[in-house]
């Protein structure tokens, strides 16, 4: 689903990622996990297509980035709840979906299965700013998945939420996992990385191990050990 | 295309549901401008002059041309100017007259030296009247006194008689554009009008994209099949809807509701509003790209809009130097104020300011062009 071959980004001459080498198999949940200013955001958005890497070779869904041929299979949350504040939650879905290229009654089906499925089915026709931060953030991961898409990237969905939406989201994740979805989910959070498939651990810009939880609990202690120790 | 709409439909539904910028587009011009015309109509067009033991004639020929008070006193006359009473005091002395003006205010200082003008005028034409018709009255009866000799000694006294006949006819002004009831207001209306629909356009177009920026919600759109032109021109088409509708409502404001002459054609006229306020939307969505917060977008006013203002046209630049006239030349409010004042006081057909459109229409695409590179610093795609 994504190779990414000795991957490097620089702004304005400064190297802030270098050295990546990673792929990524269908139907997989990956965990990018890495300290704040690690690089996490930088990775998704090259992986994604917003910013054209200065050195090496990304390709996602077998196209090489940045390409808008396969922006329709890939789902994207950001950090930032990005969503229009003024519009109901289902006018953003609407929005989103249409840029999607859906349209007619397929599109009111995905809008009502995706809200359901954040659970705000109750709440579609609130505008935006009246909604609580768990539910903005509901609201985004429902615009991630409005097209369906085959690969998703999730830009530390959980910040910011509690334990227990921090739960059902990663149930949700594991649903559309065994669907046939395939995750890279950044974090920096350590009990979410157990949850993962298999983990990637970024650090100063570069990745420095990686495995399952249980290679790395195995060969680390912990997955917090892993942490520590690899980046010293 | 169907990505345009879809853009487009909903900048408008946002719009539709933020009622202070609807206000703000649609409401605040019109007010901007009924009180501006208020505010050039306030002034006073007859001045105050004080007068001191004048000559009766004069006074009455004063009282035309401005609100007269007579004063016993030069000391109270004084008194009464600097108590801005009156604007200027006039009196004689040895034969000689004097005037003394307030002078804090150029436009009152104008006002009483043309009243003044006018008066010594009225009086001295009185004054020549009145020698013209004892010179005739004269003439007359020296005529009567010639004759009668004549009659009496049978001899013939041949004088030339003078020309008495004197052309004390004003002359006959004519315009060409305009009449001597044009105001300042008329005056400036068309480029007044120019400067609202950019000025307000501009704003609201850039902030409204500079919040899509800061909020994230362009990179997320962007972070769709979304072609980067397709954004451009969906803003473009959701924010003309609502431009269209400003325009209409300034347009009418100034020329249905304050009756500012309009002599060439109102669809016209609508036509080259909707080009510049097209010239402002793409402006103002450009520059903010240059901008990280609405703070910054306003620091784009003092360099981008006020400047455009002065070099308009809205100020007489004849005599300017060269360097001030290549600025204005690079302006997009000096084609938009042109092609304004040459439909509205001169009647100007299309074919007559195809030229100015020419140059709107350039500004607005080469905008665009620009603000789909700089996207490319938000997707690379």
């Amino acid at each position: 689903m994504i190779k990414v071959d000795n991957f490097e980004q620089a702004f304005h001459k400064k190297v802030i990622l270098k050295n990546i080498n990673f792929e990524i198999q269908e139907g997989e949940i990956v965990g990018l996990l890495g300290p704040s200013g690690s690089g996490k955001t930088t990775l998704i958005k090259a992986l994604i297509g917003l910013r054209k890497s200065t050195g090496g070779e990304v390709s996602v869904l077998g196209e090489r980035q940045p390409s808008l041929k396969q922006m329709k299979q890939i789902g994207y949350m950001a950090q930032a709840d990005a969503l229009y504040e003024e519009l109901t939650a289902k006018a953003n879905l609407a929005y989103f979906g249409r840029l999607y290229g859906l349209k007619g009654k397929r599109l009111h089906e995905r809008i009502d299965t995706c809200l359901r499925f954040v659970n705000l089915d109750q709440e579609a026709k609130k505008p935006v700013h009246a909604y609580s931060g768990g539910m903005k953030r509901r609201l985004s991961l429902a615009i991630a998945l409005i097209h369906r898409p085959k690969l998703i990237f999730l830009d530390e969905p959980t910040v910011g939420i509690d334990p227990a939406l921090k739960r059902v989201f990663w149930d949700e994740f594991e649903h559309l996992r065994n669907e046939g979805m395939t995750f890279l989910i950044s974090t920096h959070v350590m009990d979410e990385a157990e949850r993962c498939d298999r983990i990637l651990l970024i650090r100063n810009g570069t990745l420095i191990d990686g495995g399952t939880p249980k290679e790395l609990i195995q060969q680390y202690g912990s997955i917090e050990q892993a942490f520590l120790k690899v980046g010293e | 295309m169907m990505q345009v709409i879809t853009v487009a439909s909903r900048v408008i539904q946002q719009i539709v549901k933020d009622k202070r910028t609807l206000a703000l587009l649609l409401i605040a011009p019109v007010f901007v401008l009924l009180l501006l015309y208020t505010i050039m109509n306030s002034a006073s067009d007859s001045p105050a002059i004080g007068a001191i033991d004048l000559d009766e004639s004069f006074t009455n020929a004063l009282k035309e041309e401005a609100i007269v008070n007579e004063f016993p006193s030069e000391e109270k006359a004084l008194q009464a100017m600097m108590d801005q009473k009156i604007d200027a005091y006039i009196y004689m002395k040895d034969k000689k007259t004097y005037i003394e003006i307030e002078g804090g205010n150029i436009s009152r200082n104008a006002l009483v030296l043309k009243a003044i003008h006018n008066t010594l005028a009225n009086v001295q034409k009185d004054q020549i009247e009145s020698m013209q018709e004892s010179t005739i009255q004269l003439m007359n009866e020296l005529q009567k006194l010639l004759k009668e000799q004549e009659n009496a000694t049978g001899k013939k006294v041949d004088i030339n008689m003078p020309e008495t006949a004197l052309s004390l006819q004003e002359p006959s002004i004519h315009y060409l554009y305009n009449n001597e009831d044009t105001d300042l207001f008329d005056q400036v209306a068309p480029a007044i009008m120019g400067f609202f629909i950019f000025f307000f356009v501009f704003i609201i177009a850039g902030i409204s994209f500079l919040r899509e920026r800061t909020t994230g919600t362009l990179e997320r759109t962007l972070a769709t099949p979304l072609k980067r032109s397709s954004i451009v021109f969906g803003y473009f088409l959701g924010f003309f809807l609502f431009v269209a509708i400003q325009t209409v409502i300034v347009q009418a404001t100034i020329v249905d509701i304050l009756d500012v002459q309009r002599i060439g054609s109102y669809w016209l006229l609508l036509f080259l509003n909707l080009v510049i306020a097209s010239v402002a939307l793409s402006l103002g969505l450009l520059l903010s790209t240059f901008a990280r917060t609405e703070f910054q977008l306003l620091q784009f006013i003092p360099i981008a809009i006020v400047p455009q203002f002065f070099f308009s046209g809205i100020f007489d630049l004849s005599g300017a130097a060269t360097w001030v006239k290549v600025i204005s030349n690079l302006m997009p409010l000096t084609y938009a104020t042109d092609a304004l004042q040459n439909i509205m006081v001169r009647g100007y057909s299309f074919q007559e300011v195809s030229k100015d459109f020419i140059v709107l229409a350039s500004f607005a695409i080469a905008f665009i062009l620009l603000n789909m590179v700089v996207l490319k610093r938000q997707r690379a795609a």
